[in-house]
């Protein structure tokens, strides 16, 4: 017994004695030694900078951005859009603090640009590339890693055009960096960063792919394309020239900003939608040839969910437009006042839900005692709801679904900012050679089938300018662009800090009230604070924009 | 005192360190609190050692012990030793009371130092019965009783509701209303007369669910006797606990409870004359049953279902329901099945001794190896239920039978361990040396069904976790007064890489008998080190590890998910374990052999506590970020115990208490520099809550006419406010309430004074024994239990402290703006009334009796007779009275507020032994 005993008691503590004893790691992730260099690999890091593409379905309180803006006002009266409004947003609460999202992007790219920088031999070990079949299979590996490399390079230009959008000059950086290393970095100035995402468009745009939906490889729609980089370098351009970063008022900006959208134009690839309204449901988004980026999710209720009036079963009311926006719609005939929303441009009734429009199976009726009483609690404070991006009809007792993707880039906005440009860089009606005035631009957009709005009377550059605005209000009404704008035109002190206004109807009679303050302070707010944990681990060296 | 007692301990701690701080109780004194779970025998029973309650729901009541206060901020928990070897809480919780013979509880470097990294957070070091030379004893105990909820605080009745809904939707239509109260009512003058006269609905759903009693019931024999050659103690014990709610156990309803068999076998044995062979057998099979629904959603259904809302079942006779109330409780307990599981351990030690006399006295080598097992296998049936209302099916659930489940194996695990010990005890004239050496080996594998922890990435069955110490104590005493010790260990642990994975723990200890009898006085001073590898950060972070995710969808008639690997966190090739720099210096005295003092004044500095570092590094990194040993803190305070015992003309008395009082400061935590320094929270003790200052409520002469504030108010930023709301502290002046006005708003939620007090008589048979104990210091914030705070918030229900609400109408003659306690009431989220601030932080001061006891020993001439050796009929009563102002103000039972209660009981039983 006690022998038995004692060579247990002697084998155990062998097997503890062996140095492998102490080794244990047995698990189910990968590590440096699992994770093979090999294709999937490779496509697998590849993929990973595309999660940081922002959906702006999700900007903030889970919905649109467009309820910090003029355009909007977010129903829920403890929303972070409030921040915004009030103005008591600061360095240590930003709603829209991305700031470290978008590194993360960044190194994603970089990571994947540096671990595949001998792709070519690292798919070519260990694999046959002789036979036919092989050879084929080794050469569209290759052409798929080698677009990977110039998606990462574009991915990486436009997480610095988000950056700089919001923060102005950002720290630049284009490699991984190493926990040992000094992280802690200083501003870029705005001008190299905008540089730095012109060069990387320029150097890397024809190593893209053209057209995924008419290649071989349509499955990989949603990648990026030379459209994309193209689209990319002609808004960061067009930003570049805006007054709030070209104080000197340099038209040589305006021409290269024209000229880039130019490059997208000519590519001959996209073409406006027919169908306003349906553009933005469902598949329509992917199959039309206006898209040039979209992030694409699979099928949900949540935007139908958030803003769908809170008298259908469901519905939360969220963000609902502004009599702001509404009232400058244009009309396409004599105004009515007991029917405001009559002889309007098209495009109001299908973004907007007014009273007394069709909408979830009942005819919205927002006087006392309606079925949409604006004094019910949760009602729209503004009089309107959400119709852009809404599927109507979605029941969401049942949990019915839809799919919705965000636009990032399209084919409408392209030929806005040529149009914008185009006006600043050569005057309304001078093409530069290029084919296109910017009158022309303009009026394709509006002359879209379902719209067919008049062509702009506008006669000199002021008023052209003036109604370039007015279409970028009207055209992109909740796409994210708003804020963007009133801040590169340096109008968002005026916008900005105007009550927002909203719409009340009993008996027939509609009358305008304010519905808030905002506040925008212009001394500061023309530029995002970089987070306050920023600020603070940096001890100085990232210095705070001026006035935060 | 010096001596060495022979007894074979595989440990490297010998029985008694004259240099160490070592609390101990016997099991005798923990069987006399009854309680299913060991774990809650020890309030006010071992100094050193701060219990908390949990939940008194039979198979999950475990309570939560640390020693000294909190050392660290990462894992506390205490490494538990039984018979030499270590266990965790899965064996621990369920021993039963009578098998334990004693309990120590380690404190200070001087024993723990031998521990290595496992010692840090203290040792309860317990040992079971041993059997005895000389004639055999049994022992007979079985005790009866049933158990009570301490306290359920239960929301308001019908009529309350009704009336105060009525003000919460009137308040929030303030705005629309042109920020004007207007009263615009729910419920009707009607509605409410039927609910004050008994015709409307008004359910208690807390009575409709549970029993007011629930069954307690255990029962032990034990035998022990033996020779010189052989002694046994062979134990069996059964335990029942019952859970408080009120349906059948049968064939298709549960109620909750569990029932323990256990069965230990202790067997001595000594042979030619230098071997001393021990076998340790400890199993035992857990049965519990539970009903379907989970408990804690259970308990906050009850809590939050209106009495209004619906009748326990329809007109029709069928289930009621609705869809925004979808889980009627009752149908929850009744309707949906219940699930069994069982467990089944064993530890079984062997240990052999050989006493080398023979090459030098003293000398002796004990070999040790013990295996270790456990499993869980859970069967089911469930079942489904319609839900109606007036007559109406509401949700889309049908009525289905009792489905019956497979048994199947949930979780296991297998954990041998070994002991290879050297021992040397000899006395020289004045000199005496006691050394140990003890090398020990651990291989722990385990099958888990889920993720292991947070950030390591080690998932599934087959999980290893191996450890070895190399550790030691070397005592010399010097003429029976002066004494030095020596303790080291050196341990290695499978958490960190090759080559960085092992640590060197020494300790040194000094003590000195200043006085003996009649007097008698040892003080005693010790400092050294111990380490905790037991992170809750996880394991293997020196790896390297990479995950995978959804990135983007492609496609255009159809999605394709793209997958995109990423490296996780950055893998810190050097992670180590944290140390604990132990500081000690106390002193024991006995007066007159009647009272006895033990006195410790202690520090605890950790370092290297593991800490995810975002204090150094920018979001240019682009990537989660580092673990790293930096975090410091320390731990200081002090424990006085006293013990009197006299007797008197044959009435025997003793009054004993005892005290912890323990401040900690987090020193350094890797926190980004806020943008006021009033709020770090580095400097401040562990789980300091932090929230803003409230200043009142705000009232109408605070705004305008279009709602908004009068300029000079700082704006809240976390919503519109209306009076009735609260009102905070602008601290830096900014003109906004923000996040940047957040600072220290109380203490943590555990008590900084630990105490209990304890008196007990006899005579002539009868015994009558108390126990008190106390904590004081914590603050509680009620909006941690948000159930019972957050009025009509989210279709909730209210309790009654909202009818201390601010409210004003006064056309309804309604108007409490100078009397409010509460802010007004809404049925939406409000961000800025239920957050965190001083408004919502209470004294959690208490004080229980933990224990009363009264007992009867029938005198020898009668026992004699019957061939007894003693026979003692008990009662008692546990956790009978509670005196707290969180009870008296709030009815919040001052440790288990929310969910399943902890539990009184009143017990009665016998104890009969035969030899």
């Amino acid at each position: 017994m006690q022998k038995l005993t004692i060579y247990i008691v002697i084998l155990l503590v062998l097997s503890a004695c062996s140095k492998d004893f102490l080794n244990t790691k047995i698990d189910s992730s990968e590590t440096d030694k699992t994770l093979n260099s090999d294709y999937s690999t490779l496509i697998s890091l590849g993929n990973a900078p595309y999660a940081y593409i922002r959906n702006g379905f999700l900007s903030v309180d889970g919905n649109l951005f467009a309820a910090a803006t003029d355009e909007a006002e977010q129903t829920s009266g403890i929303s972070d859009a409030q921040l915004f409004n009030q103005g008591s947003w600061n360095a240590t609460t930003n709603p829209d603090n991305y700031y470290s999202s978008y590194y993360r992007g960044i190194r994603a790219a970089n990571y994947f640009l540096e671990h595949s920088v001998n792709y070519k031999d690292i798919l070519g070990t260990n694999r046959d590339t002789i036979s036919a079949a092989g050879a084929i299979s080794y050469k569209n590996d290759v052409m798929n890693v080698a677009w990977y490399r110039a998606e990462a390079h574009i991915l990486r230009a436009y997480f610095y055009f988000e950056l700089s959008k919001r923060y102005g000059g950002v720290p630049l950086l284009t490699r991984v960096l190493n926990a040992d290393e000094n992280t802690i970095m200083p501003a870029t100035p705005y001008d190299s960063v905008m540089n730095f995402v012109v060069d990387e468009v320029t150097l890397y745009q024809d190593s893209l792919q053209v057209n995924w939906k008419t290649s071989s490889f349509s499955n990989y729609d949603g990648r990026f394309t030379k459209g994309v980089a193209l689209a990319l370098k002609a808004r960061a351009l067009l930003y570049w020239a805006s007054p709030l970063h070209n104080t000197s008022g340099d038209v040589l900006r305006w021409q290269q900003a024209a000229a880039a959208a130019h490059d997208v134009i000519a590519l001959g690839i996209y073409s406006l939608s027919n169908d306003y309204r349906n553009y933005f449901l469902q598949s329509n988004t992917l199959s039309s040839g206006e898209t040039i980026l979209a992030v694409r999710q699979t099928a949900n209720h949540y935007m139908e969910t958030m803003n769908y009036p809170i008298s259908t079963s469901g519905g939360q009311s969220g963000v609902t437009p502004s009599e702001n926006l509404v009232s400058d719609y244009e009309y396409t005939g004599t105004p009515d006042p007991a029917n405001p929303y009559t002889n309007r441009d098209p495009r109001l009734g299908m973004s907007v839900v007014t009273n007394g429009s069709t909408w979830n199976s009942r005819v919205i009726n927002e006087a006392p005692g309606g079925t949409d009483d604006m004094a019910n609690t949760n009602a729209s404070k503004t009089g309107y709801y959400l119709k852009k991006f809404l599927n109507d009809g979605l029941n969401l007792v049942q949990g019915g679904t839809a799919t919705h993707h965000w636009v990032v880039m399209r084919y409408g906005e392209v030929l806005l900012e040529y149009a914008e440009a185009m006006n600043e860089a050569y005057g309304p009606d001078n093409d530069n050679g290029y084919g296109l005035t910017a009158r022309a631009a303009i009026n394709m957009v509006r002359a879209r089938t379902g719209v067919n709005m008049p062509a702009v009377t506008a006669t000199n550059q002021d008023e052209f300018r003036t109604a370039v605005k007015h279409e970028r209000r009207i055209e992109l009404a909740f796409e994210d662009y708003r804020y963007w704008d009133l801040l590169r035109w340096k109008d968002a002190e005026t916008a900005l800090n105007k009550p927002l206004l909203g719409v009340k109807v009993n008996n027939g009679v509609y009358t305008t009230f304010s519905v808030e303050e905002r506040v925008f302070n212009a001394s500061k707010m023309y530029y995002y604070p970089f987070p306050q944990t920023e600020i603070s681990i940096s001890k100085g060296v990232l210095v705070q924009n001026p006035g935060w | 005192m010096l001596a060495f007692s022979g007894k074979v301990l595989a440990q490297s701690v010998p029985d008694s360190i004259p240099t160490a701080s070592v609390s101990k109780v016997s099991g005798e004194e923990l069987y006399r609190t009854p309680a299913a779970n060991i774990t809650n025998t020890f309030y006010g029973r071992l100094p050193g050692i701060i219990t908390e309650q949990a939940s008194g729901e039979p198979g999950y009541d475990n309570a939560s012990f640390v020693i000294r206060g909190m050392g660290t901020y990462d894992n506390n928990d205490i490494a538990i030793f039984v018979d030499g070897f270590q266990v965790n809480n899965t064996y621990f919780q369920y021993l039963s009371a009578i098998e334990i013979a004693e309990v120590k509880l380690y404190k200070d470097a001087a024993a723990l130092a031998a521990f290595g990294m496992r010692g840090a957070n203290g040792v309860l070091w317990i040992t079971t019965k041993r059997g005895h030379a000389g004639k055999p004893t049994v022992q007979v105990q079985v005790r009866n009783g049933v158990q009570q909820a301490e306290n359920i605080n239960k929301p308001l009745r019908s009529y309350d509701y009704a009336r105060l809904y009525n003000q919460a939707v009137s308040n929030d239509l303030y705005a629309v209303n042109n920020h004007q109260y207007i009263y615009t009512p729910k419920y009707t003058t009607t509605q409410l007369e039927a609910y004050k006269n008994g015709t409307g609905t008004d359910i208690d759903w807390f009575d409709e669910v549970l029993k007011k009693n629930a069954v307690f019931r255990d029962a032990n024999i034990t035998f022990s006797g033996g020779d010189t050659t052989t002694r046994y103690a062979l134990i069996v014990d059964y335990m029942k606990n019952q859970g408080l709610y009120n349906v059948a156990t049968n064939a298709t309803t549960s109620n909750a409870q569990i029932q323990r068999f256990n069965l230990r076998a202790n067997l001595d044995f000594s042979f030619f004359k230098i071997f001393e062979a021990k076998v340790d057998l400890g199993g035992r099979i857990e049965d519990r049953r539970y009903p379907n629904f989970n408990g804690p959603s259970l308990w906050n259904n009850m809590a939050v279902y209106p009495s209004n809302v619906y009748p326990v079942k329809d007109e029709t006779g069928n289930w009621s329901g609705t869809t925004v109330y979808s889980n009627n409780p009752v149908a929850s307990l009744k309707a949906l099945g219940w699930t069994s599981t069982h467990d089944r351990t064993l530890q079984a030690n062997f240990n052999l001794k050989e006493k080398l006399d023979f090459i030098t006295p003293g000398l002796y080598l004990s070999e040790a190896v013990s295996f270790n097992t456990w499993t869980r296998s859970a069967a089911s049936k469930t079942a489904t239920y319609a839900r109606y209302y007036n007559g109406v099916q509401t949700t889309t659930d049908v009525t289905s039978d009792l489905v019956a489940s497979a048994s199947s194996p949930t979780n296991q695990y297998d954990w041998k361990q070994a002991n290879l010990s050297a021992g040397y005890d000899r006395t020289f004239g004045s000199h005496a040396v006691h050394a140990l050496v003890n090398y020990f080996a651990s291989n722990y594998i385990e099958d888990w069904n889920g993720n292991f922890n947070g950030s390591g990435y080690n998932t599934g069955n087959n999980i290893f976790h191996h450890y070895t110490n190399l550790g030691g104590t070397i005592d010399y005493t010097y003429r029976n007064k002066y004494m030095l010790g020596f303790g080291f260990g050196y341990s290695g642990s499978d958490n960190y890489a090759i080559g960085h994975n092992h640590g060197f723990y020494p300790a040194i200890s000094a003590g000195w008998i200043a006085l003996t009898a009649p007097l008698y006085l040892k003080v005693r001073a010790s400092a050294g080190k111990s380490g905790n590898e037991n992170s809750a950060q996880g394991r293997y972070l020196y790896q390297q590890y990479y995950g995978t995710s959804t990135a983007f969808y492609t496609g255009v008639t159809s999605l394709n998910s793209n997958t995109a690997i990423a490296p996780t966190y950055i893998a810190n090739p050097d992670i180590f374990a944290e140390h604990s720099m132990k500081y000690n210096v106390g002193f024991d005295m006995t007066l007159f052999k009647k009272l006895d003092i033990i006195a410790d004044a202690y520090m605890d500095k950790r370092g290297g506590i593991i800490t995810y570092d975002q204090a150094s590094y920018a979001a240019t990194i682009g990537t989660a970020l580092m673990f790293k040993n930096i975090g410091k803190m320390t731990n200081k305070g002090f424990e006085l115990t006293m013990n009197y015992h006299d007797t008197w003309k044959g009435l025997g008395y003793h009054v004993g208490g005892s005290m912890l009082y323990h401040k900690n400061t987090v020193d350094y935590k890797a926190e980004i520099t806020p943008v006021n320094s009033f709020s770090k929270t580095t400097g401040l003790s562990v789980s300091t809550p932090t929230g803003l200052i409230a200043e009142g409520f705000y009232q109408t002469d605070d705004f305008n006419a279009d709602g908004t504030l009068k300029s000079g108010q700082p704006v809240p930023v976390f919503g519109a406010v209306q009076p009735g709301d609260l009102k905070y502290k602008d601290l830096d002046n900014s003109g906004f309430v923000d996040q940047n006005d957040v600072t220290k708003i109380g203490h943590p939620a555990y008590p900084s004074l630990y105490y209990s007090f304890n008196a007990s008589l006899d005579y002539k048979g009868f015994d009558v024994a108390i126990l008190f104990q106390g904590g004081a210091g914590a603050d509680f914030n009620l909006l941690n239990a948000a159930t019972q705070t957050l009025a009509f918030v989210s279709n909730n229900n209210a309790f009654p402290m909202a009818k201390g609400a601010w409210a004003y109408y006064p056309s309804e003659g309604i108007d409490t703006r100078s009397t409010a306690t509460y802010p007004r009431l809404t049925t939406q989220s409000n961000t800025n009334n239920y957050r965190n601030s001083t408004f919502w932080i209470k004294k959690n001061n208490y004080l229980r009796i933990r224990n009363i006891e009264v007992g009867y020993s029938l005198p020898e001439a009668f026992l004699k007779r019957a061939h007894l050796s003693r026979l003692r009929l008990f009662m008692s009563a546990t956790n009978p009275v509670t005196i707290s102002k969180l009870l008296r103000d709030y009815n919040f039972d001052p440790e288990t507020p929310t969910g399943y209660p902890g539990l009184k009981s009143y017990i009665g039983g016998l104890s009969v032994s035969f030899n």
